[in-house]
C-alpha cells in the first residue's frame, strides 16, 4: 500500500524554463519542490489543512527568460564638455606634470546634458601613476597631485589614515613639550607632525579605478 | 565652487585589495561603520572563508540554503549581470578558476612555487537553475554550479557601503574597492566626483569622468596574474571555454566602464574580454572605455570620457 501524502497547505507550481526547480513561500518557510511535484523537504509539524490557501511564489529560479532588472546611467554633472576643460586647463597654476586634455573619445554630448559650461573649475592636472607596490589595486587616491582647485578643507587634504581617526595622533600639533624646533636630528617630529608633501596629497572628490591586482 | 566640506578618509586592506573611502560630512562613527561594513561583506561573500555564505552554498551539492538578505541580493544582482550579457558575465566560473589554479587567496596563489598539474579548463555551468527567495533568503544552486562573486561582490560592497553612509547621515561618500568605485551625494570641495581610468599597460590615467552619482570598475588582464606551471595566466575567464580568452578578444587589455552602480560597471567590465563582437549595445546605458594591447582606445556609449594624454 502506498503511502499516503501528508495534505500540503501550499504548493508551488511555478516551473521556469528549466524546469528543474521552484521554491514556494510556506508560512515563512521555504519549501522546495522538484518539478513533479515532489517535495523534498517538509515541516514535521504541518498542521492537518485541508482548505488549499493562496499561494504566493515568490521565488526565481534562474532560465532563459528570466526578468531582472538592467543597468542604468551614471548621473552625469551639467556637462563635461571639452572646451571647458580645456579653458581650466589653460588658467590653471599647476606645478605638475602637465596634462593636456585632447577633446573627448565621444564626440557627441551627453544627452539631457545642459549646454552650458560647468560653474566649476575641474581639477585639470593628470594624475600620475601612483607610487607603491603593484599588488595593491586601487590605492587611487594617493595618485595624484595636488588639484589646483580652491583650497580644501585640512582635513580631505590629510594623509590617508590606515586605522579608524580616533585611534591616529594629531597630525597638526607637535607635543608641546617637545617643538619641532629644540628636537636633536634623531627625535626629530615624528612624520604624522609634518605637513604631507604635495605629490601624496590626493586631490579632493578624485580617485582612480584601476583593474585589480 | 562649493565651499569645501569636511571630508573623512579611510584607507585599509580587504577582499584582497585595498580600500579607499571618502565620507564627507561624516565622523570617525561612520568610517568605522564603513571598515566594519566591508569586512562583514567579505564575511558573507570571500569563497576562500571555508564558513562564508558562498562557501556554505558551494558546498551545499544542490541543497537550499538560508542565507542572508545581502547574500539573496548578491545572487540575484550576479544572474541579472549573467542574463543581461548573454553569459559574458558568469558568477560560476568557481570551478574554472580552481582548475587554474586560483584557489587560494590571490598573495597565496602568488607565493606557490610548486609544478602546476596538467591543467584541464572546465567550462562554466551558466546560472540556468539557481533558485533564489528574496523573501524567504534562501538560495538553491544547482549540482555542480559554485559561485564567485569576487568582481561584482567589490561592486556590490562599494554600492552597499557609499549609500548606507548616506544613509547614516553622509552628505556624500566615495568608496573604491580594489578599483570598483560609488561615488554619490555632495563632494567635499566640487560639484562633482572625478574618476580617473588607468591604461593597463603603462599605469598612466588616460581618462576621467565626472560623476554626480554613478559607478565605475575598471578589469585588466595585466594585473591579477599568477604562475601555472611554465605560464602566466590571469583571473578573467572565458565561461565557454573555462581558461583565458584567446584570439582576438585577448587583445583586449583593459575596460573601465561607467553605470549606475559600481555592481553593473563591474559586471559589464568583463564583456569585451570574452565577447569580440561587444558594442555599444553590449553597455545598455552606461559607457565603457576599452584599451587594446596595440595602444588604441575606443569608447562606448553616451558619455564624454575626459581623454588625458599623459606628459
Amino acid at each position: 500500500m502506498a503511502r499516503r501524502r501528508r495534505p500540503r497547505t501550499a504548493v508551488a507550481s511555478k516551473v521556469a524554463a528549466t524546469g528543474l526547480s521552484v521554491t514556494a513561500t510556506f508560512a515563512g518557510i521555504g519549501l522546495i519542490a522538484h518539478a513533479d511535484g515532489t517535495p523534498s523537504s517538509e515541516t514535521a509539524s504541518d498542521p492537518a489543512v485541508t482548505t488549499p490557501v493562496a499561494t504566493t511564489v515568490t521565488a526565481t529560479t534562474v532560465g532563459p527568460t528570466t526578468s531582472f532588472d538592467q543597468p542604468t546611467a551614471a548621473t552625469l554633472p551639467p556637462t563635461t564638455i571639452a572646451t571647458t576643460i580645456a579653458t581650466t586647463i589653460a588658467t590653471s597654476s599647476s606645478t605638475t606634470a602637465p596634462a593636456a586634455i585632447v577633446g573627448t573619445l565621444a564626440p557627441t554630448t551627453v544627452p539631457g546634458a545642459a549646454t552650458t559650461p560647468a560653474p566649476v573649475a575641474i581639477p585639470t592636472t593628470a594624475a600620475p601613476k601612483a607610487s607603491g607596490s603593484g599588488s595593491g589595486g586601487g590605492s587611487a587616491t594617493t595618485a595624484a597631485p595636488v588639484a589646483t582647485q580652491a583650497p580644501a578643507d585640512p582635513a580631505t587634504t590629510a594623509p590617508i589614515v590606515t586605522a579608524p581617526p580616533e585611534t591616529q595622533p594629531p597630525v597638526t600639533a607637535p607635543p608641546v613639550t617637545q617643538p619641532p624646533v629644540t628636537q636633536p636630528p634623531v627625535t626629530a617630529p615624528p612624520p604624522t607632525t609634518a605637513p604631507p608633501p604635495p605629490t601624496t596629497a590626493p586631490p579632493p572628490d578624485t580617485t582612480v579605478s584601476r583593474g585589480t591586482a | 565652487m562649493n565651499a569645501a566640506r569636511s571630508a573623512t578618509h579611510v584607507c585599509f586592506r580587504a577582499m584582497s585589495t585595498d580600500v579607499n573611502i571618502t565620507i564627507v560630512g561624516g565622523n570617525d562613527a561612520l568610517a568605522r561603520w564603513a571598515q566594519r561594513r566591508v569586512d562583514q561583506l567579505e564575511q558573507l561573500w570571500s569563497r576562500f572563508r571555508v564558513d562564508s555564505e558562498i562557501s556554505r552554498l558551494n558546498q551545499a551539492e544542490g541543497a537550499p540554503v538560508h542565507v542572508s538578505t545581502e547574500t539573496v541580493a548578491a545572487v540575484r544582482a550576479a544572474c541579472a549581470a549573467w542574463a543581461f550579457t548573454g553569459g559574458s558575465f558568469d558568477p560560476t566560473v568557481h570551478d574554472s578558476l580552481l582548475r587554474l589554479g586560483y584557489d587560494d587567496t590571490i598573495d597565496a596563489v602568488r607565493r606557490r612555487t610548486g609544478a602546476a598539474a596538467d591543467h584541464v579548463p572546465t567550462p562554466a555551468p551558466g546560472c540556468t537553475g539557481i533558485v533564489f527567495d528574496e523573501n524567504t533568503s534562501i538560495v538553491q544552486l544547482p549540482v555542480g554550479v559554485r559561485l564567485d562573486l569576487g568582481g561584482i561582490g567589490k561592486g556590490l560592497a562599494a554600492d552597499d557601503v557609499a549609500t548606507g553612509l548616506l544613509a547614516r547621515g553622509a552628505a556624500g561618500a566615495m568608496v573604491n574597492i580594489g578599483g570598483d568605485v560609488r561615488v554619490i551625494g555632495t563632494p567635499s570641495a566640487s560639484d562633482s566626483w572625478r574618476v580617473e581610468l588607468e591604461d593597463p599597460r603603462t599605469e598612466h590615467v588616460v581618462a576621467a569622468v565626472e560623476l554626480l552619482d554613478g559607478g565605475v570598475a575598471t578589469s585588466t588582464t595585466l594585473r591579477r596574474r599568477w604562475r601555472l606551471g611554465a605560464s602566466t595566466v590571469h583571473h578573467l575567464i572565458d565561461p565557454v571555454s573555462g581558461t583565458n580568452v584567446c584570439g582576438a578578444a585577448a587583445a583586449v587589455v583593459g575596460v573601465s566602464v561607467v553605470a549606475g552602480t559600481a555592481a553593473w560597471a563591474d559586471a559589464l567590465s568583463k564583456v569585451p574580454f570574452v565577447d569580440r563582437h561587444s558594442s555599444s549595445s553590449s553597455f545598455g546605458s552606461t559607457s565603457a572605455l576599452i584599451v587594446r594591447d596595440d595602444g588604441t582606445v575606443e569608447s562606448h556609449g553616451p558619455l564624454q570620457f575626459l581623454r588625458i594624454v599623459p606628459a
